[in-house]
């Protein structure tokens, strides 16, 4: 498997596409902090707005830039890493080597979500420049960095097993994109109808367990968590209502959300791998 | 899809679900039940009434008879999600009374209030849904055994000031419903907090036994801080005298009498003793005393002014005949006690704390890095990560290195920047304070606020304590809306933090790195500081328009920048000896006031102006009320702190405000003209602008228009310039309109105006239905008049006439 992920590094590494990406991340993550930065300069200047407000400002924006990236790179580079070798006619011969089943679709993973983080890592001084203004925490910053990583390795899983269970890399990339569209959405919508139930009276069954589960996979509400008003003390419940008080006045909303969201990438991998044979051996000379 | 791959997937998917359901199993730590022997019970506010904008007890009472169960933790009051805890020791058998506070926000509260202890947790939910009063309402504690001993006054409308914080910037007047509460005298805490909630608080039939000197003492420093406080006598009265709040009631009482008349006071409120002798107290009162009202030769009503508040002696006991549960009481509470004039607290006058914490703030902020060195340095970044680094390593044949090479870029541009926030920020915490204290002539307490600014170069926990037992801690500074509409004001974000209010505050906080936290705190300190006066004013139209005489103080500090400040009155007197007699006309701006020197890079030399015009912007109103000037100064030297570094750790600056009363004369050459028109009392009216609700802001003209319900009233209070033998009247022009807000031609089918005369109300005549003619003969020899505005009809609006064009 560690020979399959280092021979990936060392391609991406020499290749002209690595630089492009790196160069294209860092600049849309630069431009964005600092056109906020230019927006706001003119009330640091005149006092009007305190530099704290500036460093969160700073920090929200690359990390909100910092997630859509991190979403269409983890998805785009997830869902080609197998769908790519349909296209180019390699599968085969990669199916024909003795790697076993989980040993490729992990090595696909790790390779692809691997550049994923040196990538997500590049933004670190971005994040130290806004730090500097503070408004933000380190505290903060480590757990905005753990959900993104959840998130990254979530989408990586859904991108890989799109990636296998498609014909090519068209398809595979339409549905990753269709369902993580639908997620968002979903999770968007029942995130919402929870939230707006915290100071109100205790939801139905559906917005609850439907929202707490997208309190889960949805980063949005770990951010909001994290970087704007908490939603603990907002609950109007008591503390009898189940998971939901434990989980939003704990604190931990972003540990919640970033565990839950690696288990569910680490459970899709294990189906991943698990269905990998099948697609195998349905190419001639396949091995199980 | 094969069978086996729908297997598989159902395996996972079951498998996933189990995970969902375990994390969804996860709740709040099982409480267990009490044990038995032990039970608390809870009470918020003054007999379970909440009002927002003022900071509200709770009281729990808990008693332990359990067996072998000693309790160790502590009691918490969870209050938007901001802790407010007590230590909590409760040995078996024992009782005790707790007492937790909280800043009631603009909304009625929900409170979760929880035993947490080693042995047992268990909490309480509190909703004040129909049981919270809104900031402006008037509140009245009457310390009693007998509920309901003052009904008559209960929810009546009446006239008052107001500056709620969580709400508005001013000080605003309007028109405010009573609330009376009821307590016993062991019921309370002997602590200033605990009476903060109220605005009067009256002294009915209480038993002075229990009156201990810390009570007494809590009672005189809410007293200084503006609170009315009421001693209803009568037989009482004795009892007062000889206990340690003595010297702060108007009557010294030295014997009781039992009268059958009550004179004019009787005949004006209708009240008889014929059938019922009244019992009223007798003695001498000292010469700052006023009184206000007369039985015969006894004086019956009295007050006077202690610090920012006022105390009112009443003769005779309204819980005892013929005054128990008389109506009349109510318009003699009204006249007397609920008037404008005795309700300026010192919240009235303090600044807002919000402007200044935004100062402060202005303190732990980096200096804004120039937009080209951002720039810069995020090219530079961009460049070295990417282009160079392939470029260098494709030359000497390294590609593969660049997984090496990107983090160390990364970590040498993320220290890069972290310097950044070294050269900008400094490694130091820093504390920085701003306290404003007013000074009283004759007052033993020093009211002050304190905005605070904790600033942590390092992540670290804290904790902050106020050695001051009278001080509450807001976990924020409140924010008012600045358009004084009632939208989100509050206390903002703030978690992970627990305060102890129940004695000496004490906040336990962590906060992080280059991370600056305001907080706030008002308190009271017996402070022997020392002020009296003897100046006097001419008033004219504009305001004071000539001050004369002298001043002393005895303060433990020389005030700097300093200036006095009246009704349309500036003068700036630069730096002032802390102790010394001065004459008003030997203070000249020799130094240039608040503007001087004042120049450099320090954070509160730029904003001092700042800090002296919200000052008298925040006291404008209140002072109008009152015969006073401020002396405003500081208590350092500003211009040292210019030389304000980071190195710096610690920074206070005392703004010392010092009230120094004047003798008010009016202007008598001229035209006559309005010297000054107040709306001093009223009853049953509302703020006809409804854009302000019930209060009109003080950025506005005040109240300009009433609505008045059936028998509502005004008394506005007039103070006439002016040369009087020059006209035989002061004629008082009208407007009034009918519920429909169609003017009216002839005001007197609508309403009455009567002028107060020693004592007694005179109608005045309507002319020609639109104006009324106020004989100069009426106006006393402190050139002031107090016309009753009241209405007819079922419902009437009416403009106050204020200005030269309706009085002249």
């Amino acid at each position: 498997m560690w020979s399959m992920v280092l021979k990936e590094y060392r391609q991406r590494a020499r290749g002209v596409a690595t630089v492009g990406l790196i160069i294209a991340y860092t600049l849309i993550l630069g431009g964005v902090s600092f056109f906020v930065y230019l927006a706001m300069y003119a009330a640091l200047n005149a006092q009007s707005a305190q530099a704290s407000a500036a460093g969160r400002a700073l920090c929200v924006a690359t990390f909100i830039a910092q997630m859509i990236m991190a979403l269409m790179l983890s998805l785009s580079l997830n869902a080609s890493t197998i769908a790519a070798e349909k296209d180019q006619e390699t599968f085969d011969l990669l199916n024909l080597t003795l790697f076993k089943s989980w040993e490729i679709v992990l090595g696909k993973f790790f390779s692809s979500t691997g550049f994923l983080f040196i990538l997500v890592f590049t933004a670190v001084p971005i994040y130290t420049l806004a730090f500097t203004f503070g408004g933000i925490d380190v505290g903060a910053m480590y757990r905005l960095a753990a959900v993104v990583t959840g998130t990254t390795l979530l989408i990586s899983s859904i991108g890989l097993f799109f990636s296998l269970v498609s014909d090519d890399l068209r398809t595979a990339l339409g549905r990753s994109f269709l369902v993580m569209i639908v997620i968002g959405a979903v999770t968007l919508f029942l995130g919402l109808a929870l939230g707006g139930s915290l100071n109100s009276s205790q939801p139905n069954p559906l917005t609850y367990y439907g929202g707490l589960l997208s309190f889960f996979i949805n980063p949005l509400w770990a951010a909001i968590d994290v970087l704007g008003t908490p939603l603990s003390g907002q609950l109007a419940w008591g503390s009898n209502g189940g998971a939901v008080p434990y989980v939003i006045n704990s604190g931990m909303l972003w540990a919640f959300t970033a565990g839950f969201q690696t288990l569910c990438a680490a459970g899709l991998l294990a189906v991943t791998s698990m269905i990998y044979p099948r697609y195998r051996a349905s190419r001639q000379g396949g091995v199980a | 899809m094969s069978s086996t791959l729908r297997q598989m997937l159902a395996r996972s998917g079951a498998g996933l679900a189990l995970l969902v359901l375990a994390l969804c199993s996860f709740s709040a730590p099982a409480q267990a039940k009490p044990p038995k022997g032990i039970t608390w019970d809870v009470q918020l506010g003054y007999n379970k009434l909440a009002q927002k904008g003022r900071v509200n007890p709770v009281i729990v009472d808990m008693a332990n008879n359990s067996a072998g169960t000693n309790l160790s933790g502590d009691l918490v009051l969870e209050y938007g999600g901001i802790e407010y805890s007590t230590r909590l020791e409760l040995p078996t058998p024992s009782k005790k009374r707790f007492y937790l506070y909280f800043p009631c926000e603009d909304y009625p509260p929900t409170l979760t209030v929880r035993v947490r202890t080693k042995a047992y947790t268990e909490e309480k939910m509190i909703s004040a849904f129909n049981s919270t009063i809104e900031a402006s309402d008037l509140n009245v504690l009457v310390l009693s055994n007998q509920k309901g001993s003052l009904g008559v006054v209960n929810q009546q409308v009446s006239a008052r000031m107001l500056r709620d914080i969580f709400n508005a910037e001013h000080a605003e007047v309007g028109a405010a419903t009573v609330f009376v509460s009821y307590l016993r005298l062991d019921e309370c805490e002997a602590n200033p907090k605990f009476f903060s909630t109220a605005d009067v608080i009256v002294l009915a039939d209480v038993d002075y036994q229990q009156m201990n000197t810390e009570m007494a003492e809590a009672l005189k420093a809410v007293l200084a801080g503006g609170k009315t406080l009421v001693f209803s006598l009568g037989l009482n009265g004795p009892a007062v005298s000889a206990s340690p709040l003595r010297d702060i009631c108007p009557l010294q009482v030295e014997s009781t009498a039992s009268v059958s008349s009550l004179g004019q006071f009787g005949q004006n409120y209708g009240i008889s003793a014929e059938r019922s002798p009244a019992i009223l107290a007798a003695g001498s009162y000292g010469a700052g005393v006023e009184v206000l009202d007369w039985a015969g030769q006894r004086p019956v009503i009295l007050r006077s002014s202690m610090g920012s508040g006022t105390a009112i002696a009443l003769a005779f006991d309204f819980t005892q005949v013929p005054f128990k549960q008389n109506p009349r009481v109510a318009d003699i509470f009204n006249d007397y006690v609920f008037r404008v004039d005795e309700t300026v607290q010192l919240n009235n006058m303090f600044l807002h704390p919000q402007p200044l914490g935004n100062i402060l703030s202005t303190l732990g902020a980096a200096k804004p890095m120039e937009p080209q060195f951002v720039l810069l340095f995020l090219l530079a970044y961009v460049v070295l990560i990417g282009p160079l680094n392939f470029f260098i390593l494709d030359r000497f044949k390294r590609r593969t290195l660049v997984w090496t090479t990107i983090p160390l870029i990364v970590a040498g541009f993320s220290y890069l920047g972290l310097m950044t926030g070294y050269l900008r920020r400094g490694a130091n915490n820093i504390t920085a304070y701003f306290q404003e204290m007013h000074v009283f002539p004759g007052a033993a307490y020093t009211p002050y606020q304190t905005v605070m600014l904790v600033f942590t170069a390092e992540r670290t926990k804290y904790e902050l304590k106020v050695p001051d037992q009278s001080a509450f801690l807001y976990p924020t500074i409140p924010s008012p809306d600045p358009m004084n509409i009632p939208a989100q004001p509050g206390l903002g974000v703030f978690t992970g933090g627990r305060i102890d209010n129940s004695s000496e505050p004490l906040l336990k906080m962590t906060q992080g790195k280059w991370d600056p936290k305001v907080y706030y705190y008002q308190g009271y300190v017996a402070q022997q500081v020392g002020a009296t006066s003897s100046l006097t004013g001419v008033r004219g139209e504009g305001g004071l328009v000539d001050l004369q005489g002298s001043f002393s103080l005895s303060l433990p500090f020389d005030l700097h920048n300093a200036y006095i400040t009246g009704p349309g009155y500036q003068k700036s007197i630069g730096n002032l000896a802390g102790s010394g007699n001065f004459d008003i006309d030997s203070l000249s701006g020799e130094s240039g006031g608040t503007q001087a020197g004042l120049s450099g890079d320090n954070y509160i030399a730029q904003r001092v102006s700042e800090i002296a015009s919200r000052q008298q912007q925040s006291a404008k109103l209140p002072l109008s009320y009152r015969d006073e000037v401020l002396l405003v100064g500081f208590s350092e030297d500003i211009e040292s702190l210019a030389k304000f570094d980071r190195a710096h750790k610690e920074h206070r600056l005392n703004m010392v405000v010092v009230h120094l009363p004047y003798g008010a004369t009016v202007q008598q050459q001229g035209d006559l003209s309005i010297a000054r028109g107040l709306l001093i009392g009223g009853k049953d009216f509302s703020n006809d602008d409804q854009r302000w609700g019930n209060f009109a802001p003080e950025s506005g003209q005040g109240i300009e228009k009433v609505r008045f319900k059936p028998e509502g009233f005004v008394d506005v209070e007039y103070e006439i310039a002016g040369d009087l033998s020059r006209d035989s009247a002061i004629h008082v022009s009208l407007a009034v309109s009918d519920k429909n807000d169609n003017p009216v031609d002839d005001a007197s089918n609508f309403m009455k105006v009567e002028i107060r005369s020693a004592g007694d109300w005179q109608p005045l005549a309507i002319a020609d239905g639109t104006s009324v003619d106020v004989p100069v003969s009426m106006i006393g020899g402190d050139r002031r008049l107090t016309l009753r505005f009241s209405s007819l009809a079922d419902e009437i609006t009416f403009k106050l006439p204020d200005d030269r064009q309706s009085v002249y």
